[in-house]
């Protein structure tokens, strides 16, 4: 039989929620596998970043290569780690094309969530065979005949023989490795094609250029194959190909139905973007692999250093963060009341939080970001149309005819006591109801319409306080919508701080006006004059607050020689100086321009 | 020249607002003098400069029995090059004074009392935790007179909890009655740890608002003033010639010397500081060597930051000679954007040859130094 070697492949993935286990079960796998050698196992060993570990998610995806013995015959399963937030539905979706099964993890006593359920929706579009497994089992809550139900009824999968397991203690989790190679089908694609090869993910390495994560199709690719991007039409020289070990290591040649990477000395990451397909250049495939998208930043915000002598240092690392995401753009621009910065444009809010920790962390950069804006169509009278991201940019009113902002379709899964609560929380986001379903007895998944400037504001905070953590949400952008929508601006002293500038719908105006006003009266330091905060529509005042002035400000004594604590605290009050901005004639913390962002209550 | 500060740390009980070093341990007062004795005789033989200020803070200085004093004091000269017309220092409370202790005092050689009224009024003193009433004072107050005190400085507290503006104006009308050389007035601070502070924090003590605060130290500016105390630092008024040569010493950036727990020494860039710890001090010093808790080297810098919230707090500010002859750098060229708008703003004026705090310098002392230091 042609390319026999296929038959002992299984390339898989695993789905699952925030928490239910992903990469437990992942790590047991592997350990199971004797991949990694006992001592250098850590915990979320696929989690390569810091604040991966830390905050328990994926943020990267990851590739690991497993030898699996059994009655003799040796298989190769190849895990391909996905991120799990709704912000990388993309790489998600690419990295499940790359893999013909996916093991879907829910956790015995919290069933299926939001996210579960996107992506599990996400394997079906991509055809992948799914295996439910149930875990966390050894958790006194557990309740996996429940569960096992609710797989059933919501996602029409066969869990009567589920394994039932805890990635913890490893309890059952051979059940797994056996399912993976008797229900998982084994890659097919013909090598003597034309190459395929899918790019599910790329990663910068100093020595080797962007290295391309890769599932072949078809066809064969190894050192010296002239290998062509098909979207991007960029034309490289092959210098490695391999297997991931999970660390890399070279093989002679990849093969359709392999997972594995390929070097080709290529400099950029965005020249390797995933979703692209990888061909030979000298025998090209006729037609790309589906699926691929240019992906278009969702959410926006300016990043700026505190201390506006760093900007140099902030180009850098974001420039070096690049290297890594091609998802993160970015572009200088000035700011009146922040100085020299960047606009920065983001998958979602989770990704721009990543971004800005990790600028923060990995480059020790103190930043001042400002509030968080969607991407707005502005069609002008003149028949011109804008892509607006920075609030500062909209034109004059009066020469706007009218405007337009993304809408996400948004699915909440709830305990159904909290339905009143959820639909309350999504009226007041401006969100239209859409329909209602019940996925078990008591949990009901609720459909909404929700502008997406609603839903980077403070949505999912307030989603979680008002249903006590128990609901979850997944969101998708579908489109853009008309809306009456104004330009909010805030003024401090009387001069306009241009960093503080959003643009909200007409009816939230007052509302949004009055608490950031308040806001800022409690976050800015009462200083020598009073300071009158105004939030205004045009020309019109629609708040105000008032700072008062600061009148006494002085140390009565100098204790007995002992001048340390007061040195102390002038040069703590001279670092907290520093990390304010000078806008006009008042002085603003840093920690202001972003505080704007949380506050409904 | 050296300035030297000894701490006597025991008191008969805290007051309820203070967080200096003092224990309210009678049995410690032997073996603390022999300690303090000691350190005398070991730092005597390393500083061999002339000594033109004593002064003994607390604690209570006044509450130990008088010969522990003139036993410190003989120490001392023994040791130290003491200049005959050197200020020398004690603290008092009014309730540990009497006539034949004043006495005791003067024979050794002490030149200078200064008494901690705090207020006139007896519920804002017990308020405060204080031992005296103000006829205690008042007794005290005559007895110092008597034994031939001819410079006393007389210590009050404002913005108390519960203090009213005539309160505070009959406070100052009573002191300059008794037309003290020197006059200290304090707003009253809550320091972590105190009594005062922990009421603070469970809302049974409720401060009074900044602007009365602010309006009892103006009234304080001008019914001193009016009577020729000058306010020559922000705190502390004299009549012409008595202002406290020792404390100008921490406030001139000079140096000095302490002795005794938890006393802060600098000397010649260097600042060190005993151990806070009464116990510790005493048989640190029995062991014969000298232990303390912090040392650092003061390098150009911090110094300058030094200078600039010292010298500001006194009147006279400080001359653009002495600082180029101290840093070696025209404070106008190294500083021009700071200076113009500290003037600018009215908290310090210039006449081309120094810098002086203005009056609204001085209510906002800590803006006017933190704009100045701002790049250092």
């Amino acid at each position: 039989m042609k390319n026999e070697y296929q038959k002992n492949i299984r390339n898989f993935c695993i789905i699952a929620h925030i928490d239910h286990g992903k990469s437990t079960l992942a790590d047991r796998l592997i350990e199971m596998t004797g991949t990694v050698a006992q001592r250098d196992i850590k915990e979320q060993l696929l989690d390569t970043m810091d604040l991966e570990r830390e905050r328990g998610i994926t943020i990267k995806s990851q590739a690991v290569r497993m030898l699996y013995e059994r009655d003799g015959i040796e298989y190769e399963l190849n895990l391909i780690d996905t991120p799990g937030h709704v912000d990388f539905t993309y790489e998600v979706s690419r990295s499940l094309a790359a893999c013909e099964g996916a093991v879907l993890v829910v956790d015995a006593s919290q069933g299926i969530e939001a996210q579960t359920l996107a992506n599990v929706y996400l394997a079906m579009d991509n055809d992948l065979e799914i295996i439910p497994v149930i875990n966390k089992v050894d958790l006194p809550s557990a309740r996996p005949d429940e569960i096992a139900k609710e797989i059933e009824d919501v996602l029409g999968l066969d869990a009567s023989d589920a394994p039932r397991i805890s990635a913890k203690s490893g309890e059952n989790v051979g059940q797994v490795l056996d399912a993976i190679v008797d229900k998982l089908p084994a890659p097919s694609g013909d090598e003597e094609k034309p190459l395929k090869a899918l790019v599910f993910d790329s990663y910068y390495d100093n020595y080797k250029g962007a290295i391309s994560y890769v599932r072949l199709i078809d066809g064969c690719v190894k050192e010296g194959t002239k290998i062509r991007f098909m979207a991007s039409g960029k034309v490289f020289d092959t210098t490695e190909v391999g297997a991931f070990a999970p660390e890399l290591v070279p093989t002679k040649e990849l093969k359709a139905g392999d997972v594995g990477y390929i070097a080709a000395s290529i400099k950029n990451v965005a020249d390797t973007r995933v979703g692209d397909t990888v061909t030979d250049d000298q025998r090209p495939a006729a037609q790309a692999l589906p699926g691929y998208k240019k992906i278009t930043p969702m959410v926006y915000c300016g990043i700026y250093p505190a201390d506006g002598a760093k900007y140099d240092d902030l180009r850098d690392a974001l420039e070096k963060l690049q290297l890594n995401d091609a998802s993160l753009l970015y572009d200088p621009e000035v700011s009146v009341a922040l100085g020299f910065g960047f606009r920065c444009g983001f998958l979602g809010l989770l990704h721009m939080e990543i971004i800005q920790e990790r600028l923060e962390r990995e480059f020790d950069l103190d930043l001042v970001t400002t509030a968080p804006s969607v991407s707005y169509r502005v069609c002008m009278m003149s028949g011109e149309e804008l892509e607006i991201d920075n609030p500062t940019n909209l034109p004059d009113p009066s020469m706007i005819e009218y405007m337009e902002e993304p809408i996400a379709k948004v699915s909440v899964m709830t305990p159904d006591t909290y339905v009143g609560a959820v639909m309350e929380l999504c009226q007041e986001k401006r969100g239209v109801f859409k329909n209602m379903e019940y996925i078990e007895a008591t949990r009901v998944l609720l459909h909404y319409e929700i502008p997406l400037n609603e839903i980077i504001y403070d949505f999912f905070d307030n989603l979680k306080s008002r249903t006590r953590g128990y609901a979850s949400m997944d969101y998708e952008v579908q489109g853009y919508a008309k809306s009456d929508l104004v330009k909010l601006d805030i003024l401090l002293n009387g001069e306009m701080c241009d960093a503080l500038s959003i643009i909200v719908h007409r009816d939230r105006a007052y509302g949004r006006g009055r608490s950031i006003a308040e806001k800022l009266k409690e976050v800015i330091p009462r200083q020598m004059f009073e300071i009158p905060i105004q939030a205004a529509i045009g020309g019109k005042i629609i708040a105000r607050e008032t700072v008062k002035a600061l009148r006494k400000d002085v140390l009565a004594k100098c204790y007995g020689g002992d001048i340390s604590r007061k040195k102390k605290l002038l040069e703590k009050q001279k670092e907290g100086k520093k990390r304010m901005r000078q806008v006009g004639s008042v002085e603003v913390p840093s920690e202001a321009f972003m505080s704007v962002l949380k506050m409904d209550k | 020249m050296l300035g030297i500060y000894l701490h006597i740390p025991f008191c008969v009980k805290k007051c309820n607002y203070c967080d200096f070093v003092s224990v309210e341990r009678k049995e410690l007062i032997e073996a603390y003098f022999c300690a303090l004795k000691n350190e005398i005789e070991m730092t005597g033989r390393m500083y061999r400069r002339k000594v033109d200020s004593v002064f003994f803070g607390g604690g209570t200085p006044s509450f130990p029995p008088a010969q522990y004093l003139v036993e410190t004091m003989d120490a001392l000269c023994r040791a130290f090059d003491v200049q005959a017309d050197a200020e020398i220092t004690i603290e008092a409370n009014p309730c540990s004074l009497d006539a034949s202790k004043l006495k005791e005092y003067r024979r050794a050689g002490i030149n200078r009392l200064s008494i901690g009224l705090q207020a006139v009024q007896d519920h804002l003193l017990k308020m405060l935790g204080r031992q005296h009433t103000y006829r205690q004072f008042e007794y005290a107050y005559s007895c110092a007179r008597e034994a031939g005190f001819n410079n006393i400085n007389i210590d009050a507290i404002y913005a108390l909890p519960g203090q009213k503006m005539a309160d505070w104006e009959e406070t100052l009308r009573f002191i300059m009655e008794k037309e003290p050389e020197h006059i200290s007035a304090y707003a009253l601070k809550f320091e972590p740890g105190t009594p005062i502070f922990q009421g603070l924090q469970i809302g049974e003590i409720i401060p009074i608002n900044e602007d009365m605060d602010l309006a009892m130290y103006h009234i304080a500016q001008d019914m001193l003033t009016s009577r020729d105390y000058d306010n020559y630092e922000i705190s502390n008024f004299a009549k012409e010639g008595f202002e406290c040569s020792h404390n100008l010493k921490y406030w001139n950036l000079r140096d000095y010397l302490g002795l005794g727990a938890a006393a802060h020494s600098c000397v010649d860039h260097m600042r060190f500081a005993n151990t806070g710890d009464v116990k510790k001090y005493i048989s640190n010093m029995k062991s014969g060597q000298l232990h303390y808790a912090s040392s650092e080297l003061i390098l150009e810098r911090e110094r300058k930051l030094e200078y600039i919230m010292l010298k500001l707090r006194l009147k006279k500010g400080f001359s653009f000679f002495d600082y180029k002859s101290r840093f070696d750098e025209d404070f106008r060229q190294a500083f021009p954007t700071e200076l113009e708008k500290v003037v600018s703003l009215g908290l310090a004026e210039t006449d081309g040859r120094g810098l002086y705090p203005t009056r609204r310098g001085f209510d906002l002392q800590n803006q006017l130094v933190s704009i100045l230091i701002q790049n250092l």
